[in-house]
């Protein structure tokens, strides 16, 4: 029976696919256009449209990624910190201490500077 | 079932205006037909299908009219409306063109070769010292709601303007003169009220106030069509008092594209672009009111050229530091008349 449906579904979402690129065929015009080049008041760009970010960004992402990472591991560990007893406080201290000395470490890089 | 034609019977369109030096008077006839017909204009050549070039183009500016066209998507058509006369005949050609499955579906067969990719942006230090990517970003002449003309080749940084360098095309073109200078179509005062018009439905447009620029424009349209003046002055004070009222505009635009005193600006341009806003729908109203008198022109200073060369020797300065979206409207504030230009030798 489940098999059954998933097989409608996939009928569906076939039938429903292929009838929008059927419209689509039937009312365009000419093919997609390609090659086209962004507007700029009529004027060819001058430089790709990829932009390169300073590096200091991927440092701030790593910070980022660490304090995020506590919030993950926290939330669990919350639930269950009663019943575990000292070890869990002393283990989640331990892995927050190694978080911790990773953003020292970075700020004393100068990942947090500004100007 | 023919379904293309039943769709291009049913098409919406939707005119990009392209001004040229020396070509207002076709613009204003070409914006008069296409708001009359309810064409609302488009913004970009992604959402168009009607090129609409007023006036007389050549080298440079040719050249950009061409590469907006290549970047139309089908179905399109183009008009070039040489003379304000002539702008309801090509407009119908356009139209007829556009709704013309056959001939769309022949020319949508063209294919575009780029050329090579560009290359990757240089860097350079920002304000705050940090190395950022400095990308060109030239506004106009192609660009709703810019003076003819115009072009301003900005290096930004994310979106701050760096750096503004002035350029001016088709002036070759132009044998001197313009609708606005001396204020031709009627009496002085009405080509004054309807230059004032068309700079606040620029304004106006590019701020978003849709209806109030569609007012202003029917306004212009009116004023220089030679409307009685006593019919036209309930409508006018009730527009200028809605736009000097208005709360929206208000935030939007006070504070943005201050133009300090040390600049020596003429006395209409002084403020921020809600001052000049104001100013402007002031002096539209009070043009209107005594259209036979002689004296003083109110909102102007009478000297386009000048006001045009202050303005272009100055928007690199007024705009180093600003926000790519602020420059636009900075600009349609100022609305420099660069055909009152051709007269001058000192330019960029």
């Amino acid at each position: 029976m489940t098999f059954a449906n998933a097989l409608i579904a996939l009928a569906l979402v076939l039938g429903v696919t292929g009838g929008l690129y059927g419209v689509a065929h039937l009312v365009r015009l000419g093919s997609t256009g390609v090659g086209m080049r962004p507007f700029l008041s009529g004027h060819d760009p001058a430089e790709h449209a990829l932009s390169r970010f300073h590096v200091r960004w991927y440092a701030l992402t790593m910070i980022f990624l660490a304090f995020d990472m506590e919030m993950v591991f926290m939330y669990p560990w919350a639930l269950v910190v009663a019943e575990k007893g000292t070890s869990a406080v002393v283990e989640m201290f331990v892995f927050l201490a190694i978080l911790m000395a990773g953003v020292v470490y970075a700020w004393r890089e100068g990942a947090l500077r500004w100007t | 079932m023919d379904l293309r034609g039943w769709l291009s019977r049913r098409l919406p369109v939707r005119p990009l205006v392209v001004p040229v030096p020396g070509g207002t008077a076709s613009r204003l006839a070409a914006e008069r037909t296409c708001r009359t017909r309810g064409w609302y204009s488009a913004a970009s050549p992604a959402e168009a299908n009607l090129l609409v070039v007023a006036g007389a183009t050549d080298g440079a500016l040719e050249a950009a009219v061409e590469r907006v066209w290549q970047s139309m998507p089908a179905p399109r058509a183009r008009a070039a409306i040489a003379r304000a006369e002539h702008a309801e005949g090509q407009l119908d050609a356009a139209e007829a063109t556009l709704r013309d499955t056959f001939r769309q579906r022949r020319q949508a067969t063209e294919t575009v070769h780029p050329g090579p990719e560009p290359e990757m942006a240089g860097r350079g230090e920002d304000r705050d010292g940090l190395m950022l990517d400095q990308l060109t970003v030239p506004l106009g002449p192609v660009l709703p709601e810019w003076p003819a003309g115009l072009v301003l080749h900005t290096t930004v940084q994310g979106d701050v303007i760096q750096d503004a360098r002035v350029e001016l095309l088709g002036l070759g073109q132009v044998s001197g003169g313009t609708p606005w200078w001396p204020y031709g179509g009627g009496t002085p005062r009405r080509g004054l009220a309807a230059r004032h018009l068309d700079t606040c439905a620029s304004l106006l447009t590019l701020a978003g106030a849709g209806r109030a620029a569609i007012t202003a424009r029917r306004l212009r349209d009116d004023v220089l069509l030679g409307r009685p003046a006593a019919e036209l002055t309930g409508p006018l004070r009730r527009w200028s008092a809605g736009v000097r009222r208005s709360w929206p505009l208000r935030w939007l635009l006070s504070g943005l594209g201050p133009v300090d005193d040390d600049l020596a600006p003429p006395p209409h341009l002084a403020g921020d672009v809600l001052a000049r806003l104001r100013r402007f729908a002031t002096a539209a109203e009070e043009a209107l009111a005594d259209l036979d008198e002689d004296g003083a022109l109110p909102g102007r200073s009478g000297d386009e050229s000048g006001d045009a060369q202050w303005t272009i020797e100055t928007l690199p300065r007024l705009l180093a530091g600003s926000e790519l979206a602020a420059a636009r409207l900075l600009v349609a504030s100022l609305d420099p008349d660069i055909e009152a230009l051709t007269g001058r030798e000192v330019r960029p």
